[in-house]
């Protein structure tokens, strides 16, 4: 986990690459996935609606065509415009016609205007001739409406009456014709209906009782559905469309989430309703919006583990550059990148290149310059040095001794020049790595006695006492005697210039573990200020104070005596405090025997 | 001891050079010949073979390497002895020489005059005590 988190999270403008790719990524895959589920959910949810109202809507109109073509087939006009009955035997006629020519019909009578029946047929079997007068069916007909009736339920099926008056040619009611129809077939068809894999549809009569039974059949026919507000709301006329939020609900002859549509069927006063299954109708939507999901799951996901490549890709170079462009700080100018972007940042990294060989000429053109300048100096210098040393030796006759003192302080003078010299070409020298050194086990107790005695005369000059006690044994350590030499004429020769007359110098050796002698070079002259002493090892630093200001040399020492104790694979160091003293320290490594 | 004067070709470009160390040997009681060049310096050699060669190491057209090896590849002046007097400090390069070539010395131009005299002198008196020395094996 850890490791794919510093994966995709590393330095700051990684961070900074991951977050701007999440986001220039993820973005559009959330907003255009949210327009995509909304507007898909949107459609989904107006083509359940048109699904069941147009389903509503066929089932109306088959229900409205069933009695408008039964009613049609009852509303007599007879040719005849006196006010009295048809003929009896007229009647019976027509009853057959009827029945012959629908066969939802199971019976059928004419009335008089007095409520009672004057002829009867039926499909099967015909009961005697009764008084209808108190019928609803008739009192309607008798008053010139049509009347259809409420359903109720033979062993044959579902029945429902409807009447119709009879009129002669003038539009006067002579007799009425009372029918009883089978809607057995109508409510097949409803019953049939299908939305889905599992929505349903249902009729409901005027007083709230379900005559279809649906597809669902869990309710029995006839049974009162009044106490939902739903269907009084459908019977009072409301239009459910299923589009809004309370079309969401716990079905009513199912009892699961359902979406539903109900409206009223004008011409019987009847409630349709569709209901489809919340988890039916919504499975496409679902998976839909599961795909959705998962696309743009993956999508983030993949953008989650790209960006950090692409980040890498990016930076890659950069980090590469930097590294170099440390490298090159430090002074390595064949630092060199490779870069194969083929864009900007390859161009970069060519012209980076550039510039480090630019830096790597300048450099070494700098010491050969040095190197052939302090070269050429050395012939004169060497020269005058010569003339000066015999003129003074009387070689060429005796000299006045006024002129043997400027000699002397020429000679002084050419001495400096000498050590600048060879100062330089040494920096040269170990700037081009050319610096030679060669190690050996040695007692470092030798080249440290020789430098002493050469510089005895400069300390005696002063006052000074140089103590050097070493133990006895003291082990081998890899070192250059001649090289070691330097080391201690320089750091010596240091301690007796930066300390005033009359000082103390110690030079010690410590074991360090069984790896190192380290050797010390103490004094207790004017030390070394704070802010000065991180400059001590470099080039051409020179302390510049009131009490050295007097004191000669090339700044220049130090570094060499850097340079060599390093490349012997030691380390040199040093403890100064300004008005105490300084202490220098550099160690070698042990030659084990 | 009354000995016959030592003979001393001393290769150089620089003339003030050449004077300075030459007239030191010169008045040391050692016979000094010049040369400015390595050719010249060879001609003067095969001529007049002395009984050493001082050499420059640094110098225009054939360095002092050059020189030496060219002088110890002829028969003539194989056997004379070659000091490099020279302001180069031992360096790898002049180590390898060394071991390489048969050179007798080398002295550092910023020596003290009269050190410098001295250890032409040791020189000197070195290979006459390796020639004894390889005089009474052989006798």
């Amino acid at each position: 986990m850890k490791r794919i988190i510093n994966f995709i999270f590393g330095s700051g403008l990684q961070n900074k690459f991951v977050l701007l790719f999440l986001l220039l990524a993820s973005v559009p895959i959330l907003i255009v996935g949210s327009i995509a589920l909304y507007a898909i959910d949107l459609s989904h949810r107006h083509d359940v609606s048109n699904l069941e109202l147009a389903l509503l809507d066929e089932k109306t109109r088959e229900t409205e065509k069933f009695f408008a073509d039964t009613l049609g087939i009852i509303e007599l006009r007879v040719g005849f415009a006196q006010k009295s009955e048809i003929a009896l035997s007229e009647q019976e006629f027509l009853l057959d016609g009827i029945l012959e020519e629908n066969s939802a019909f199971e019976e059928i009578r004419f009335v008089s205007l007095d409520g009672l029946e004057t002829a009867k047929k039926a499909k099967y079997s015909v009961a005697g001739l009764s008084d209808v007068s108190e019928l609803p069916a008739f009192r309607k007909a008798r008053l010139g409406e049509t009347f259809i009736g409420e359903v109720y339920y033979t062993l044959s099926g579902p029945f429902i009456s409807i009447a119709s008056p009879v009129t002669n040619r003038s539009g006067d009611i002579i007799q009425v014709l009372i029918a009883e129809v089978s809607i057995k077939e109508l409510i097949d068809s409803v019953d049939a209906s299908q939305i889905g894999s599992a929505g349903y549809l249902f009729l409901v009569d005027t007083n709230g009782s379900l005559i279809s039974r649906g597809r669902e059949g869990r309710i029995a026919q006839g049974s009162d559905l009044s106490g939902s507000s739903r269907i009084r709301d459908v019977l009072g006329g409301v239009l459910f469309d299923a589009l809004g939020e309370r079309d969401r609900y716990l079905g009513i002859l199912s009892g699961i989430p359902v979406i539903g549509a109900g409206k009223k069927i004008a011409k019987t006063g009847w409630a349709i309703i569709a209901e489809w299954p919340i988890e039916d109708a919504d499975a496409l939507l679902r998976d839909i919006r599961a795909l959705v999901l998962r696309i743009s799951l993956v999508a983030i996901l993949a953008v989650f583990l790209l960006a950090p490549l692409f980040a890498r890709r990016l930076l890659g170079p950069i980090r590469a550059l930097g590294e170099k462009a440390e490298e090159v700080s430090r002074g390595r100018f064949d630092a060199r990148v490779d870069i194969k972007t083929k864009d900007e940042l390859a161009g970069l990294g060519a012209t980076f290149n550039k510039m480090s060989e630019g830096l790597k000429r300048l450099q070494e053109l700098k010491d050969e310059f040095i190197f052939i300048a302090a070269h050429e100096l050395r012939s004169p210098v060497t020269v005058i040095r010569g003339y000066i040393s015999m003129a003074l030796q009387g070689d060429g006759g005796a000299i006045p001794p006024a002129a043997k003192e400027f000699l002397a302080e020429a000679d002084r003078a050419n001495q400096r020049l000498v050590q600048l010299v060879a100062d330089l070409l040494e920096v040269a020298r170990s700037e081009a790595g050319r610096i030679s050194i060669s190690v050996a086990p040695i007692d470092i107790k030798e080249p440290i006695r020789a430098s002493l005695k050469e510089l005895r005369p400069l300390a005696d000059e002063k006052g000074m006492a140089i103590a050097y006690d070493p133990p006895r044994e003291l082990p081998n350590v890899f070192a250059d005697a001649n090289r070691m030499k330097e080391i201690v004429v320089n750091l010596v020769g240091n301690a007796i210039k930066y300390t005033p007359r009359g000082g103390a110098i110690e030079v010690s050796h410590e074991a360090q573990g069984n790896a190192w002698i380290v050797t010390h070079v103490k004094d207790n002259g004017f030390g070394i200020a704070r802010d000065a002493q991180a400059k001590i090892f470099e080039k051409f630093y020179r302390v510049q104070t009131k009490q050295t200001e007097e004191i000669t040399g090339t700044g220049l020492g130090l570094f060499i005596v850097k340079q060599i104790v390093e490349k012997m694979g030691g380390k040199i160091w040093f403890e100064s405090e300004e008005g105490k003293g300084s202490t220098f320290s550099f160690s070698l490594p042990i030659a084990r025997a | 001891m009354e000995e016959k004067k030592r003979h001393i070709l001393y290769i150089d470009d620089d003339p003030t050079i050449r004077r300075l160390f030459g007239g030191k040997l010169a008045a040391a009681g050692y016979e000094v010949i010049y040369a400015s060049n390595g050719d010249d310096g060879r001609e003067m050699a095969r001529r007049f073979l002395p009984d050493m060669i001082l050499l420059d190491m640094r110098m225009p057209g054939n360095d002092g390497f050059t020189i030496a090896r060219r002088l110890h590849g002829e028969k003539q002046t194989a056997n004379i002895p070659i000091v490099f007097l020279t302001n180069e400090d031992w360096s790898m390069e002049v180590e390898k020489a060394a071991a390489e070539l048969w050179i007798a010395g080398y002295i550092h131009k910023s020596t003290d005059l009269d050190e410098f005299v001295l250890r032409i002198r040791k020189i000197f008196d070195e290979l006459e005590e390796r020639k004894k020395g390889a005089g009474g094996t052989a006798a």
